[in-house]
């Protein structure tokens, strides 16, 4: 991780000829959030994020400035890489911890040896409904209110590719993973996804972005050296 | 009713009539909307589109100032309610930071047009969108006048000198009028729970609602009816605001409930009226 702001992402000429800055999200802030620091550090407002984070997740975000803002598709069309968190047996609305539980279920009967072929279904070009549907109770009965959700409802889902997916450790509940994604890619959909496979539901407790294309974590800047640079003196558009 | 999370992957289908909004609660004022709404699809040869925001605007605009709002219904809720109301297709849009900065001259080109592909486009009375609620009735004819779709505003519902609203229904719930309520909304109000046991009393429960920030009526006792296990109950709810402790408090007691096996079973409850002057 960089803590040193080179004086060339200073000048405001080099920042409107465009740059690409890798910045190691912190959590609890927006990608947009980080947007509005740059700007009151760096003498250029023009900038823009190729890919966001949600808050609740940390790691890589790059951020496109002056010409260059006009590639930020290229970069969401690159495969990217996650470390994530998962907890087994209760699951939330939003399936991380911005929203309480609602479900709970037992998860003793899971064997970590079938957690890999579990997850290797999910590999591939898959069909993925996103997150927000877990707001939506997405098959069969409503039970408690005595009737099952119209036929007629249909949640549109996404074709995306997943190239990977590792379990990294588990000791259950707590299982980490690795994936490696193309564009589109819900994680959080691949946890509630793959918490229904194994029967007990899941919630995703932390994601990392750790690489984009070629662009890794490792290289990128700490918001704290950006913070610590004095005002500009003058900036540009 | 076809379901999409945001609008860049919403097959572009001609003809489209569409309408925005939040659409909490559903309520006979919407279905008012709907209603026209699909008489203008049908002349037009087209589908009906509502493009929807969750979480509510004003809860993420909360942080920015705003009073935050008390939802009443959630959006599994709305799904239902607008599929059986015969829109043809829903569009989620997560209402981000990013959303919410959008110009309202962007809103139309980006996602009415762009993505949504609207020949027609249905307003409501005073209805603003976009950033700094600058988008209205007016920006919309003109943009309509350059894109090529139709504008066409629908009034306000009436009840007995009353508009048909979300705000009308809230000031009536949190008045404890639960009966005029269902009046507005054209059916009970109703809340998803998960039931906890209260050991200190028999056939006495706590009800933990699950949408968070939904808004629950005056304090008071209700008769309620209670979905369990696909069996209605009857029961009695205490509501209490009490201001020592986190939020309101629900209680509920019923002779015929049976007791769970089940840790917090979901539940959900109607209410029917109000017990107490």
């Amino acid at each position: 991780m960089n803590n040193l702001i080179p004086d060339a992402l200073r000048d405001p000429a080099v920042l409107q000829a465009g740059q690409v800055l890798s910045i190691n999200k912190p959590l609890r802030w927006t990608s947009f959030d980080i947007i509005k620091k740059l700007r009151t550090v760096l003498p250029i407002r023009k900038m823009g994020h190729a890919g966001t984070l949600d808050p609740l997740a940390t790691g890589l975000l790059l951020i496109c400035t002056g010409q260059k803002t006009k590639s930020i598709s290229e970069f969401q069309d690159l495969e990217k890489v996650y470390t994530g968190t998962m907890v087994l047996g209760k699951t939330t609305p939003s399936i991380d911890l911005e929203t309480p539980f609602d479900s709970e279920r037992a998860y003793d009967h899971v064997r970590a040896d079938e957690l890999q072929a579990a997850a290797n279904t999910f590999v591939g070009v898959i069909s993925q409904v996103p997150p927000i549907y877990s707001a939506i109770k997405r098959q069969g009965k409503r039970a408690y209110k005595g009737a099952r959700r119209g036929e007629d409802v249909v949640l549109e889902a996404r074709e995306v590719f997943v190239r990977s997916f590792q379990i990294v450790t588990c000791d259950l509940p707590t299982i980490t993973f690795e994936i490696t994604c193309g564009k589109g890619t819900y994680i959080r959909s691949l946890v509630r996804d793959l918490g229904e496979c194994l029967g007990t539901g899941a919630y995703m407790s932390a994601l990392c972005r750790t690489r984009i294309g070629d662009h890794s974590l490792k290289d990128a800047y700490e918001m704290d050296a950006f913070q610590q640079l004095p005002p500009p003196a003058s900036r540009s558009v | 009713m076809r379901v999409y999370q945001g609008s860049q992957d919403f097959p572009k289908t001609t003809n489209s009539v569409v309408a925005m909004g939040t659409f909490d609660g559903v309520h006979l004022g919407h279905q008012a909307l709907i209603a026209t709404m699909r008489q203008q699809a049908q002349s037009l040869g087209g589908d009906t589109t509502l493009l929807t925001f969750w979480p509510h605007p004003r809860l993420v605009l909360s942080r920015e100032k705003s009073p935050g709002v008390q939802l009443l219904s959630s959006l599994d809720d709305k799904v239902d309610l607008l599929a059986a109301q015969g829109v043809d297709h829903l569009v989620v849009m997560e209402f981000t930071p990013s959303l919410m900065q959008m110009s309202a001259q962007d809103f139309v080109s980006e996602i009415l047009v762009r993505h949504t592909g609207a020949r027609c486009v249905i307003v409501g009375y005073d209805q603003r969108f976009g950033r700094g609620r600058v988008g209205d009735k007016a920006l919309l004819q003109q943009q309509g006048a350059v894109h090529g779709f139709s504008v066409l505003e629908v009034p306000p519902l009436h009840i007995a000198g009353t508009v048909v609203g979300s705000t009308a229904i809230r000031a009536a719930l949190l008045a404890g009028e639960v009966v005029r309520a269902s009046e507005y909304l054209g059916r009970s109000y109703a809340m998803d729970c998960t039931l906890v046991l209260d050991r200190t009393v028999d056939g006495a429960f706590w009800l933990h609602p699950t949408l968070d920030h939904q808004l629950v009526p005056a304090a008071g006792h209700y008769i309620v009816a209670v979905a369990f296990h696909e069996q209605v109950h009857t029961a009695k709810v205490s509501i209490t605001h009490a201001g020592l402790h986190d939020g309101p408090r629900l209680r509920l007691v019923s002779d015929t409930l049976p007791y769970h096996t089940t840790p917090h079973p979901p539940v959900q409850i109607t209410f029917v009226r109000r017990l107490d002057a």
